[in-house]
């Protein structure tokens, strides 16, 4: 079985890494293979077959190539993994596979929750990614199986209090420039339950991105 | 013993929804905050019941991470049975990956067209809890409360 892959490349590096798919014999995706991952909304995405699905419940796996430029990284804000780094076929002379810290990829995400023309579904994707980012990092989820949602939805403990500032506390620590410090507001606001679903962070302080 | 866990199979389920009315600085705020992740084991037959769960949050979960070997789990909400399963099929996956994914990477490095991680590499970097159907090798992603309600 074969996992999917999914993978931002540098604007100008996309047609060779299409090049590369389709040389590889990779076919192309049809356009109406219905989308999950957030990279594939956008619209100058490239998908590839990667295989045939497992069940008629499945899609196939797929290979997304996107911009960079649409995630708003900038290349500084990345780091190189090890040649050995797991997950990815090894060994591949020569082959350069990048990600971002937590700090990075949260900024990201909110920057693309504030784009107006995004999709729905992808608004969905993305927030949940990012709640899902904040809860894990941030927050002791391991006994999260035994909250009881009907006696617990009004209850706040002390240490929920304080891991909660303490959350807080530290993405206000991290080292984002200037024009981003708006960013961590809107991080916070997630953190809180602040903003809604249907609010775009930028927009809400009056900011176009 | 592996009789009974062959016809078993062991799902995540999310919860969108999940933390509400969380309270800060005085405040209350009723809102959704994180995405809760459950597992539990179920029939093949609940398992085909799940899966035709009539929600959209369902549905548009479907695909969205098949096949992932999740390395950004939280190890301890996992029966060791499972795990042990997830990493034979790590192995074996790894060996039997299909030549023309090693041909893309390849010919990416020869081009020197330099890759991103984005979506699930990146989220299981940054520890994003996937959990990976023993059976299938594929995780789900599957609302309980509205599971329970059909």
């Amino acid at each position: 079985m074969t996992q999917d892959y999914t993978f931002l490349v540098l604007d100008h590096a996309l047609p060779n890494a299409t090049a590369a798919a389709t040389e590889s014999g990779l076919p192309v995706a049809d356009e109406g293979l219905r989308r999950g991952y957030s990279s594939e909304y956008c619209s100058n995405a490239r998908r590839f077959l990667l295989g045939d699905a497992i069940s008629e419940y499945h899609r196939p796996p797929v290979l997304v190539l996107a911009p960079l430029s649409w995630s708003g990284i900038s290349t500084r804000d990345l780091r190189r993994l090890p040649p050995t780094a797991e997950r990815y076929p090894t060994p591949v002379q020569g082959l350069s596979v990048y990600t971002a810290s937590l700090p990075v990829a949260c900024a990201a995400l909110v920057r693309i929750l504030s784009s107006k023309s995004l999709a729905w579904e992808c608004r969905i994707r993305i927030e949940s990614d990012l709640r899902s980012l904040l809860g894990y990092n941030f927050f002791d989820m391991s006994k999260e199986h035994e909250i009881n949602y009907e006696v617990d939805a009004n209850t706040m403990t002390p240490e929920d209090v304080e891991g909660l500032r303490a959350a807080v506390s530290t993405i206000k620590s991290w080292p984002y420039p200037a024009q981003d410090q708006w960013i961590k507001d809107a991080l916070e606001e997630m953190l809180t339950g602040e903003i809604s679903g249907n609010e775009r962070p930028a927009e809400r302080r009056g900011l176009r991105l | 013993m592996s009789s009974i866990f062959g016809s078993v199979f062991f799902f995540t389920l999310v919860v969108y929804e999940a933390v509400a009315d969380i309270s800060s600085r005085g405040r209350t705020c009723n809102s959704s905050c994180f995405r809760v992740t459950y597992t539990m084991w179920v029939t093949a037959g609940d398992r085909h019941h799940v899966m035709q769960t009539p929600h959209s949050s369902v549905h548009a979960s479907y695909g969205v991470f098949p096949s992932f070997f999740s390395l950004g789990l939280q190890q301890s909400t996992i029966p060791s049975i499972c795990r042990e399963s997830r990493n034979n099929k790590m192995s074996r996956t790894r060996l039997d990956m299909e030549p023309r994914i090693t041909s893309f990477f390849q010919r990416c490095a020869d081009a020197q067209v330099d890759l991103i991680e984005w979506d699930h590499p990146l989220l299981a970097r940054l520890n994003y809890p996937l959990v990976v159907d023993k059976a299938s090798g594929t995780s789900f992603l599957i609302c309980p409360r509205i599971a329970d309600k059909n």
